[in-house]
């Protein structure tokens, strides 16, 4: 029997670690987790490699091929870039608009970016940084000891849509996902040609009548897309919190089918997995598709 | 699937990597010995041709179609003589093979030009009508520093057509409102007068700094002076929110027109309270006529960026580096 290829995916965010552990090229799940942890483990990637090297201790692994981590958007930058056809090196382009939307060195960053619908005549970007710093830490030879150090380091937004479109697939018209957590929430619409539009939630936003006002804001620019949200993250499992989302969303003046995104269609699931985290740990699932 | 991915690669200190450097190192050694034993053969082959009792042995086929037969000696009868021609090609900057060396680089040239001297006698700045006032803060910061939108163009255009085929220029500089200097080698003497004569014709107020005459005939002269502006086209002045899109304007003009701007990721503004004056230094290797399109493309349009300072020497062979700065008057 062949060796399974298995990649673990991480999901930091400022509640704590969301763990996967993902044979990709099967879409299997063999185990997933949510683990809370004090203090920032995206600026402090010290705190990551203990958090996961005494997870590790707790739990017998198989042995991992790689480590795929995706951070909340919110601690780096994501931006959409429409690349003028008369662009002849899209990367260069790319860097220009990048520099002249931010206020601060872009040398402080790292970059990259996804061109739709290719690298050749690309038509979009879709551009993510976080700073060399950060980047750097997880880098760092106590992380590379550890055995965490990622191979993979992906934004949460482009993680979820990876999955979205591998479990239930993509076409032209525009799909909405919702992810809340404890600090933070983002909303995006994204197709078959990336995201669309994000929206962030900082702590002060997350009361529902905001956030369904907001979505269905989002919702009159895309005049085709199906009103319907896929929710996940943290407060996907907090029962009151949905009702009162789902109680707001039913409001005729501005109707929003909320879903929990507690299944994965394409995706089977070893026996012991605890289906109940699922939600929580979907960005976590996500990040391990980028090492197929 | 959005393929994308922060993390720099993993650096090769794993196991399998290990094995990987020794199989490497040795292959590495192998194609080292391998390399001198041909180099060794080489340098023989050279010396002494085939060694006898090889050539003995191998077939002339495949000898000849190794292409190692020894050619036959033949009868020289004189050695030919060139006559040295300067090869010098008038519009476009491609001087061949320049024969007065290029003293400066673009970027020497920049900060040793002294346009300043020249405009000392104001008369020369020849402007016929007077310019419609910008508001009084931003004509106080602009001082001299006036740019029109048709000036560069029209120089360039002066300069295009005024250039009779036997001269090159080997440097030609522009600054605003309507200052140029240019350092011109011509094949004789009758071409560099020809050349003044056009320029005059158009309208051009110039002084011969110096002249140099070569042995074969050939003329290498600056001079510098004002082109005449029969009209006046002024810059709009940009709303702040609109610098951005002025600039990525301006980048998209560029590409059409073949001409590729270094340097406009970063602008230097200058803030005079009300108003900022936002320069972009930019370097391009675009030849003469694209360069000429895109100045004529860039009038014509409704960008309101205008060039202040054009310097452009060859590079080589064939190609020409000029450094461009735009500007742009911000409120």
């Amino acid at each position: 029997m062949a060796a399974q290829k298995i990649c673990l995916g991480v999901e930091i965010n400022q509640d704590g670690l969301k763990i996967a552990l993902v044979e990709p090229a099967h879409k299997n799940i063999i185990k997933i987790d949510a683990i809370p942890a004090s203090g920032d483990s995206m600026n402090d990637a010290s705190i990551y490699s203990s958090v996961m090297t005494s997870w590790t201790r707790n739990n017998s692994l198989p042995e991992i091929k790689a480590v795929a981590v995706a951070f909340p958007v919110q601690s780096g930058v994501m931006r959409l870039v429409d690349i003028p056809k008369e662009a002849d090196q899209p990367f260069s382009y790319v860097e220009w608009e990048f520099a002249s939307a931010i206020n601060s060195n872009t040398k402080d960053y790292k970059l990259d970016a996804a061109y739709y619908p290719n690298s050749k005549k690309p038509q979009r970007a879709i551009v993510t940084a976080l700073r060399k710093e950060i980047v750097d830490s997880f880098c760092s030879k106590a992380v590379e000891s550890s055995g965490f150090r990622p191979n993979c380091l992906i934004a949460d937004i482009c993680a979820l849509l990876n999955l979205l479109e591998c479990s239930d697939g993509l076409d032209s018209h525009p799909q909405c996902v919702l992810k809340i957590d404890q600090k933070f929430a983002i909303a995006f619409w994204g197709n078959e040609t990336g995201p669309l539009a994000i929206r962030l939630f900082p702590k002060e936003f997350l009361a529902p009548n905001i956030i369904i006002e907001s979505l269905d804001k989002g919702f009159k620019e895309f005049s085709k897309a199906k009103r319907k949200v896929k929710f996940c993250g943290e407060l996907s499992t907090d029962a009151k919190y949905i009702s009162e989302l789902t109680d707001i969303a039913m409001n005729p003046k501005q109707a929003i089918e909320i879903e929990v995104w507690k299944s994965l269609s394409k995706f089977s699931m070893a026996k012991d997995v605890d289906s109940s985290k699922l939600s929580k740990c979907l960005g976590a699932i996500g990040a391990t598709l980028n090492c197929m | 699937m959005i393929k994308s991915n922060l993390m720099p690669p993993l650096s090769k200190k794993t196991a399998a990597g290990k094995q990987k450097g020794k199989a490497a190192k040795k292959s590495g050694k192998s194609f080292y010995i391998l390399l001198i034993l041909i180099l060794a053969g080489f340098i023989y082959y050279k010396q002494f041709g085939i060694p006898k009792s090889l050539r003995d042995k191998l077939p002339e086929k495949v000898i000849a179609f190794l292409g190692l037969t020894e050619p036959e000696p033949e009868v020289v009868m004189q050695a030919p003589r060139e006559i040295p021609v300067p090869k010098l090609k008038a519009r476009g900057f491609s001087v061949i093979e320049p024969v007065v060396p290029v003293n400066a680089s673009v970027e020497e040239m920049v900060i040793t030009l002294r346009p300043d001297v020249y405009f000392k006698n104001k008369d020369k700045l020849i402007l016929k009508e007077k310019a419609t006032p910008w508001p009084k803060e931003l004509q106080l910061a602009l001082d001299s520093r006036v740019c029109l939108k048709d000036a560069f163009p029209l120089m360039l255009n002066t300069f295009y057509d005024a250039a009779p085929d036997g001269m090159g220029y080997l440097d030609l500089v522009y600054q605003a409102p309507n200052y140029y200097f240019a350092r011109v080698v011509t094949i004789d003497a009758n071409t560099r007068n020809s050349f003044i004569n056009n320029l005059r014709a158009k309208g051009a107020n110039l002084k011969v700094i110096d002249t140099v005459s070569y042995r074969n005939g050939n003329v290498e002269f600056s001079m510098q002076g004002s082109i005449r502006l029969p009209s006046q086209q002024q810059l709009n002045v940009v709303p702040h929110s609109k610098m951005n899109s002025e600039i990525l304007a301006l980048r998209s003009l560029a590409v059409v027109n073949s001409v590729r701007l270094e340097g406009l990721e970063s602008p230097i503004e200058e803030d005079f309270g009300l108003y900022r004056i936002v320069v972009l230094k930019t370097i391009t290797e675009a030849d003469y006529p694209s360069l000429l399109n895109f100045a004529d493309a860039l009038q014509k349009s409704n960008i309101s960026i205008g060039i202040q300072k054009f310097v452009s020497s060859p590079l080589e062979a064939d190609k020409m580096q000029s450094a461009i700065e735009f500007v742009m008057y911000v409120k």
